[in-house]
C-alpha cells in the first residue's frame, strides 16, 4: 500500500511542474483571459438559463434592430434609469447575462463587474461572444 | 535580404536541434513554447512609421465634467505616405476625430478621442485602435486612462423581498471614500407605494454610514425608492416586493 | 480468484493510457478552452478553475504514460480512478441540474449531451478495474498461478520487478 501511495503522490507533484511553467508561459494560459472563467458564460450556456435576465449594452439603434427576447437595455451613459428599470424586473435571485456587440467589446464586461458590485449579487455573466455568438447559435 | 539569408542559414540548425532534443515527455511542453515564440515574432512592431508622442494618456476629470479630450499627435518618420484606414473605439461612449486620412514623410497629426463620462464611476480605461495601409504593420492601440472621481458606494443599490418572505429590514451599506467631503444626513421613502416601507439612517463610523429598510408587508408586489441625501446630492436604492416566481421574460419579440 | 487473460489486461491499460493522454494532452494545448469547459459546469469557485484548467491536464497526461508504460503501476491507476471518479461525479451532476454542456473532455468535442461521456468514463473505470486485478495478480503472459502467490507472499508488493 506504501509503494502505491508514494507513486500516486509522486505523480501528483510531478504534475505541477508542467502546470506551474505553463501558468506562467502558456500563450492559452486562463490568466490571460481571467474574465472568461471569473463571471463569463458562453451564449450556449445562457440560452440555456430559463429564467435570465438578460441585459443589452449596446447602443439604442443596435438593441431597436433586435436583441434577446425580454432583454432590457442598460448602459453606463445612463445607469440610473437603467438600474431603475432593472430593479423592476429582478427578483434577487435570476441570474443576469450581459452582452455586447461581439468578443471584442469591453462593455459587457464592465457592467456586469458594476451590477455584480452594486446589487451585491454573484450571478452576474457577461456573456462571450455577445450578441454575434448568440443569434448565430443554434436553439 | 541580408536578414533573409542569415535566417535561412540559421534555421535548419535550429530544427535539427530542436528534433534531437525533443524527448518523448516534453513533447507537449515544446509544442507549448513553440506557438509562444512565433507569436512574439508575430507581434514585435520592427518598422512602425507612426511615432505617437504618448499612446497612453492619463487624466482626472472633476466632478461635474461631462467629457474628456484626448489629443494623441504623431509624426509620420517613414519614408512613405501613410494612410490612416480606421478608427475604431474600445466603447460607443468614445468618439474620435482626425483632421485628414493620409501623411506624408515627416507630416504631423493629431488623433482625438472624446470620452463621454455619463454616470460611469471608477477608473475607466477606453482603447483606439488605428489601422493604417503600412504593409504588414499591426494597428496601433492608443489608450486614454480615466481616474473618475471617487463617489459614495451604497451597497446593494436594489433590494429585492418575495412575496411571502419574512418582512425583515435589509441593510444598505454606505460608504464615503476619504477625499470627499460629503456627509449623509437623509434617507426617505418615495414613490407611489412609498408608505409600504420604511427605513432608518444610522452613522457607523467616519464616513460611514447604515440604511435599514423593511417593507410593511411582503403579500402583495411592491416598489419604491429610498432617496439617500447629501447635500444637494441625492442617491437613489431601489426596493421591491417581487412575485414569488418572476416572469422569465417578455414577449418573445425580435427574436433572430 | 479473478484471473484477467493478458490481452484483454493490456488492452484495457492501453486504452485507459491513451484516452487519459489524448485528453490530457488536448487540454494542455488550451487550458484556457478547458477553463471554459470547467466553468460550464457552475461547480468550482471561480478563482480555483484557471488552477485547476492548468493542472489537470497535466495530470491525465502523466497518468496516462505512466500507465502506458508499466503494468504494475497501481499508483497511477488510483490517481486515474480519482480522476475519472471526479469527472464522473461532475457529469452525473450536471445532468442532474439539467444543464445543456458539452462535457469538454477531448478538445474539440463540442457535441451536446451528457449520456455518452457518462457511458465513456464508466467504461474508462470498468478497464481501469481490470487493470488493477491484472496488477494485483502479476499476469503476465505465461506466469503461472503460484509465482503469484509466493510473491505476494515473500516479496512486498511493487518492489518485486
Amino acid at each position: 500500500m506504501i509503494p502505491l501511495a508514494r507513486e500516486a503522490a509522486c505523480l501528483v507533484l510531478l504534475a505541477m511542474v508542467p502546470a506551474s511553467i505553463a501558468g506562467v508561459w502558456h500563450p492559452r494560459r486562463p490568466a490571460d483571459a481571467p474574465a472568461i472563467v471569473q463571471g463569463e458564460v458562453t451564449a450556449a450556456t445562457a440560452s440555456t438559463w430559463r429564467d435570465a435576465l438578460w441585459i443589452d449594452v449596446r447602443p439604442a439603434d443596435r438593441y431597436a434592430a433586435g436583441h434577446v427576447p425580454g432583454a432590457l437595455r442598460l448602459d453606463e451613459d445612463a445607469w440610473e434609469d437603467g438600474l431603475a428599470e432593472l430593479a423592476a424586473h429582478w427578483d434577487g435571485v435570476r441570474p443576469i447575462v450581459v452582452y455586447c456587440d461581439g468578443g471584442g467589446c469591453e462593455a459587457s464586461r464592465a457592467v456586469a463587474d458594476r451590477l455584480r458590485r452594486e446589487l451585491a449579487a454573484e450571478r452576474v455573466f457577461a456573456m462571450q461572444g455577445g450578441w454575434t455568438a448568440w443569434s448565430s447559435s443554434p436553439r | 535580404m541580408t536578414r533573409l539569408i542569415r535566417m535561412s542559414a540559421a534555421e535548419p540548425t535550429a530544427k535539427a536541434r530542436r528534433v534531437r532534443s525533443r524527448p518523448s515527455v516534453g513533447r507537449p511542453l515544446t509544442r507549448t513554447l513553440l506557438p509562444l515564440a512565433v507569436l512574439l515574432t508575430l507581434t514585435a512592431r520592427a518598422d512602425a512609421a507612426l511615432a505617437f508622442e504618448s499612446t497612453g494618456l492619463d487624466f482626472n476629470p472633476s466632478l461635474g465634467d461631462e467629457t474628456v479630450v484626448g489629443r494623441f499627435s504623431f509624426t509620420n518618420t517613414g519614408d512613405a505616405p501613410v494612410t490612416i484606414l480606421s478608427l475604431k473605439a474600445s466603447c460607443s461612449c468614445t468618439a474620435t476625430k482626425l483632421e485628414k486620412l493620409m501623411y506624408a514623410p515627416g507630416e504631423s497629426g493629431v488623433i482625438t478621442g472624446v470620452f463621454t463620462i455619463g454616470d460611469r464611476v471608477g477608473e475607466q480605461r477606453k482603447s483606439i485602435t488605428v489601422s493604417t495601409d503600412e504593409a504588414g504593420a499591426e494597428p496601433y492601440r492608443l489608450l486614454m486612462r480615466v481616474q473618475l472621481p471617487p463617489q459614495a458606494q451604497l451597497i446593494p443599490r436594489v433590494l429585492v423581498w418575495r412575496i411571502g418572505d419574512e418582512p425583515a429590514a435589509k441593510i444598505v451599506d454606505i460608504v464615503i471614500p476619504d477625499g470627499v467631503d460629503q456627509a449623509i444626513d437623509r434617507a426617505t421613502t418615495t414613490g407611489r407605494q412609498a408608505a409600504a416601507f420604511t427605513c432608518s439612517l444610522e452613522t457607523v463610523g467616519a464616513g460611514r454610514y447604515r440604511v435599514s429598510v423593511a417593507p410593511a408587508d411582503t403579500s402583495a408586489p411592491r416598489n419604491a425608492v429610498i432617496e439617500v441625501g447629501a447635500g444637494a446630492k441625492a442617491y437613489r436604492v431601489h426596493v421591491r416586493v417581487s412575485p414569488p416566481k418572476a416572469a422569465t421574460g417578455e414577449a418573445a419579440e425580435a427574436a433572430p | 480468484m479473478v484471473v484477467v487473460p493478458a490481452v484483454i489486461a493490456l488492452a484495457a491499460r492501453l486504452g485507459v493510457a491513451g484516452a487519459l493522454a489524448l485528453a490530457g494532452a488536448g487540454h494542455a494545448w488550451d487550458p484556457s478552452g478547458f477553463a471554459v469547459a470547467i466553468e460550464r459546469y457552475r461547480l468550482l469557485p471561480g478563482a480555483l478553475v484557471p488552477a485547476a484548467a492548468l493542472y489537470l491536464p497535466w495530470l491525465e497526461l502523466i497518468v496516462g504514460m505512466r500507465l502506458a508504460c508499466t503494468s504494475r503501476a497501481q499508483g497511477a491507476m488510483a490517481v486515474a480512478v480519482a480522476l475519472l471518479g471526479t469527472y464522473l461525479a461532475a457529469l452525473l451532476s450536471a445532468a442532474a441540474r439539467g444543464l445543456d454542456i458539452a462535457c469538454g473532455c477531448f478538445r474539440g468535442g463540442e457535441d451536446a449531451g451528457l449520456a455518452w461521456p457518462i457511458a465513456r468514463v464508466l467504461a474508462l473505470l470498468a478497464a481501469l478495474a481490470v487493470c488493477w486485478f491484472a496488477a494485483r495478480r502479476g499476469v503476465a503472459l505465461g506466469a503461472p498461478p503460484v509465482v503469484r502467490q509466493r510473491t505476494s507472499l515473500h516479496v512486498p508488493r511493487g518492489i518485486h520487478p
